[in-house]
């Protein structure tokens, strides 16, 4: 590869060299700095809060909106002066710091807060986020505050908070059926109940989810995952909601081990940031000034549940380019391949080994000849399921859209993937690529460790060229195409095609995650076209 | 009452319902203040505290009267735009005019059951609204404010009533809402569009209709709604004058020098030697706007004659327009001409006026 071609590949993907200026300035034509296009458009806004306030004037773009929410939070509800969600438009400068030669980096175009911005996301999202951290960290205060975005009164909001605790009993969290009609119903389908408030509503906090009994957590389980409640046959179906669950231990400990089934619908995890005791003064007003922040947000930062679905609609509108979809499909295929879990090769993978019981050192220690450093799937003990991809998608759509952005960038990407797949991706500890002392830190440092993967994974994009040579994929763009008008001829010809390229990968090379994908989607390829072959055949015949 | 609200200090003069909601909701009052405090720093706190006992009281008064439960929501819906109003500098002399206190005085206690209804949307757009006709030049704001209580009276929802004050703020001289102004006539009941456009429907041996009125109206911007209601169409005999617009800069006018005039993009764009101004003029009033601009490109265009638009001026003053002529003593030495095809600008060598012109109805009048 050239040097200009390298150049022309880097700002193609990454955008990080900044393009020459090669247009003198234009004139332009006269544009009215001043329009009213609407009388009762001024210095105020007139943006519709929710409810009985809904009206026709008004309305500045949606994702402008959550960003005013953004920033209000920020400014005044949430003290959390961080910006761990990092977004460059230049090279940043970094410093390094410490014995440990940990790296300061101070970005160059406008960052966030994780544990503000992502609660934002999942209110418009209308996912699941989970709000973890010690005590008094400002988790439940957070969710409050979504609720009150989402245009409830904070009475009826701390009122329909579910509180985890030993004694929850079903009844708690779903209701009760009517004792009157109890007593006098024939069927269960005379049973009427007096379903919670909390179930109709479009944000649902869950405070201290690890607390709630196990029997509970399955009832919670059908309202969180299938939008409805069942008591006594008799069912709620919910509207679309965004759920906050709050915990003190991300591990799903507590005082209940919480449902694997529960853990795995979490869409987001969210730290709680320790306070920076530089901030102080900010406490102290608070008190002296008996300031609660959740009492006065602006009417016109609450989205009505029209923006709420409007935002929603222009999100799913937001595109991923191609090419980073190719980044994300790669990045995600590493960890699912497991060469000693099963004979048949679609079964070879880490859930096979975990479904057949077998203790992961004894699957590990049969893995031989791959180099567990630079094999990214050797540091997980799981895969990613199809929920977790879906939800990276999505969240990586509403960041984009969040930032004004119609096309999902590799910076958007690479911020959000961590979050989504903190809970996901089940890190392999004993891996050597913790060995090593630069990575001993993503053993606790999952954000880190699941940005680092990404960026690994995308270097061995870049080093197999894989944006320039994919035969893999231009097959599998071939037959996207369609089988009609397709002969005999072709078809051989796509045949053999198919089996070149598996022979390639089988001449000794190791079988990698990427590798494992592959030749499934060769075989697939090598299906659809000998079915469509027989099928010509019988036409021909007929 | 004498108490502390937030760092403000409140007179003893604040009384009655407004009173008891802030107490009520110290609280809640004392944290918003706190918090646009902090955003700016330099907020004239004594002018808050005025306004607030001031302009406040009259209005709460009213909803008080009318629907005494809804005190609160008007209250934290007043206070707040107040807070958003003096943190944006809105509260400062051009906020205390005479207008803007009959807008807190008149107005609002008027509409009080739309304030009741929808407080806080009510006000927004009502101030804007104020606000907007302020900061338009030769617009008659406190006619507007007179005239719209009125208005919204004969109309049955808030929608139809800010309708409604669109059409009047048209017809208060805010040439520039034209088309909106239009458009919501068009969305109105007959009898409301009728009223807001000015036209004693009982006037007239028939009810006129509505449909026809707008649409000769579109079709003209010098047609007054009364001679639309009459069905008084123009035919083209000659040309008339219609306004003299502008002026020298130092006399309130926009132009720092003799101003040429341009076609841009189907608009009359009016230029100096230094800026350049969009222009909207009809029976009502004439509105120019400063528009962001590149003049270098506009200062070849001192042409008197627009063939697509069938238009010539001669330096004389004689005017032809496609079947229409005349000679008007305004336009002779005239330097640029634009026409959009309903209304031509002429200006002048050595003049900081723009004379608008236009193809007459009968009666023409010409020198």
């Amino acid at each position: 590869m050239s040097f200009d071609d390298a150049i022309s590949k880097i700002r193609s993907v990454f955008g990080k060299v900044s393009a020459s200026p090669t247009h003198p300035p234009r004139k332009t034509r006269p544009r009215r700095s001043f329009d009213v296009a609407d009388l009762y458009e001024g210095p105020l806004d007139t943006r519709q809060p929710s409810g009985a306030e809904a009206g026709k004037t008004g309305g500045p773009r949606l994702d402008d909106k959550l960003r005013q929410a953004y920033f209000w939070v920020t400014n005044h509800a949430i003290i959390s002066p961080f910006y761990d969600i990092e977004f460059n438009d230049e090279p940043p400068q970094s410093f390094v710091l410490g014995d440990r030669k940990s790296r300061l980096v101070l970005p160059t175009d406008q960052s966030y807060s994780s544990f503000v911005l992502l609660p934002l996301l999942t209110l418009v999202l209308r996912r699941r986020c989970l709000l973890v951290g010690g005590p008094g960290r400002g988790k439940t205060a957070s969710a409050i505050l979504m609720a009150v975005l989402a245009g409830y009164k904070l009475r009826d909001i701390k009122r329909a908070i579910q509180h985890g605790q030993p004694q929850m009993t079903i009844a708690d969290l779903l209701g009760n059926p009517l004792p009157s009609s109890l007593v006098n119903a024939e069927t269960m389908d005379d049973v009427k109940i007096s379903w919670r408030k909390w179930l109709s509503m479009r944000v649902k906090i869950i405070d201290e989810y690890n607390r709630i009994p196990t029997r509970t957590q399955s009832a919670l389980l059908t309202v969180l995952a299938d939008d409805y409640a069942e008591l006594y046959d008799q069912i709620y179906e919910c509207p679309p909601s965004a759920w906050y669950l709050t915990a003190n231990d991300d591990a799903g400990g507590g005082t209940y081990q919480v449902i694997e089934a529960l853990r795995d619908r979490i869409d987001v995890v969210v730290k709680a940031l320790h306070f920076n005791t530089r901030f102080l003064h900010e406490l102290q007003v608070r008190i002296e000034e008996g300031i609660r922040p959740e009492e006065v947000v602006p009417q016109n930062l609450v989205f009505s549940e029209a923006e709420m679905d409007g935002a929603y609609k222009e999100i799913l509108a937001v595109q991923i380019p191609p090419a980073l979809r190719r980044r994300i499909e790669f990045f995600m295929s590493h960890f699912e391949f497991c060469d000693g879990a099963a004979d048949q090769v679609e079964y070879k993978t880490k859930d096979t080994a975990k479904l057949g019981g077998i203790e992961w050192s004894v699957i590990t220690a049969g893995e031989t000849g791959k180099d567990k450093i630079r094999d990214l799937g050797s540091q997980t003990q799981n895969g990613l399921s199809v929920r977790a991809m879906m939800t990276v998608l999505a969240y990586a759509k509403a960041l984009s859209w969040f930032r004004g952005f119609e096309e999902v960038g590799y910076d958007d990407v690479r911020q959000i993937i961590p979050f989504v797949l903190h809970d996901k991706l089940v890190q392999d500890a004993d891996s050597p690529f913790f060995e090593l002392q630069e990575h001993a830190a993503f053993r606790t440092d999952r954000i880190g460790w699941i940005r680092k993967l990404f960026d690994l994974s995308c270097e061995e994009y870049d080093r197999l060229d894989l944006d320039r040579d994919d035969p893999v994929a231009a097959l599998l763009n071939e037959i996207d195409k369609g089988l009609d008008g397709v002969d005999e001829a072709e078809v051989r010809k796509r045949l053999a095609a198919i089996e070149r390229q598996i022979g390639e990968i089988s001449k000794g090379r190791k079988i990698y995650g990427h590798l494992f994908d592959d030749v499934l989607a060769l075989k697939y390829m090598h299906q659809r076209y000998t079915n469509y072959l027989k099928w010509l055949s019988w036409k021909d015949r007929s | 009452m004498t108490g502390q609200m937030g760092a403000v200090t409140v007179p003893a003069r604040l009384s009655g319902p407004l009173a008891d909601s802030l107490r009520r909701n110290r609280d809640r009052f004392n944290a918003a203040y706190f918090l646009a405090r902090r955003a700016s720093p330099r907020i004239d706190e004594a002018s808050f505290a005025g306004h607030l006992c001031d302009n406040l009281q009259p209005v709460v008064d009213a909803v008080a009267r009318h629907a005494p439960e809804r005190v609160d929501a008007v209250v934290q819906a007043l206070y707040d735009v107040s807070l958003e109003l003096l943190c944006k500098g809105g509260l400062s002399e051009s906020g205390r005019s005479k207008a803007m206190r009959r807008f807190w005085h008149e107005l609002l206690p008027a509409v009080h059951s739309h304030l009741a209804h929808r407080p806080d949307f009510t006000v927004r757009a009502l101030l804007n609204a104020a606000l907007n006709l302020v900061s338009t030049k030769g617009a008659r704001v406190e006619e507007w404010i007179e005239g719209f209580p009125d208005l919204a009276l004969q109309t049955e929802s808030l929608d139809e009533a800010l309708d409604a004050g669109r059409v009047f703020a048209w017809r208060c001289g805010m040439a520039q809402i034209r088309r909106a102004a239009l458009t919501a006539a068009g969305r109105m009941r007959p009898a409301a569009a009728l009223a807001a456009l000015g036209i004693a429907g009982n006037v007239w041996k028939r009810t006129p209709r509505v449909p026809d009125i707008l649409l000769a109206l579109t079709n003209d911007p010098w047609l007054h709604p009364e001679e639309a209601a009459a069905g008084a169409a123009r035919k083209n005999i000659g040309v008339r004058a219609v306004a003299v617009a502008g002026g020298f800069r130092g006399f309130g006018g926009p132009f720092a020098s003799p101003p040429r005039a341009a076609l841009i993009d189907g608009a009359i764009v009016l230029y100096d030697s230094e800026c350049a101004w969009h222009l909207d003029a009809d029976i009502f009033g004439t509105v120019f706007h400063k528009v962001v601009a590149d003049i270098s490109v506009l200062k070849d265009a001192n042409i008197l004659r627009d063939e697509s638009q069938g238009i010539t001026v001669s330096p004389e003053g004689a005017i032809v327009w496609n079947d229409a002529a005349g000679r008007l003593q305004e336009a002779e030495n005239a330097s640029s001409m634009a026409c959009d095809g309903v209304t031509a600008a002429i200006t002048r060598f050595h003049s900081h006026k723009v004379l608008l012109i236009t193809r007459s109805r009968e009666g023409a009048h010409s020198s």
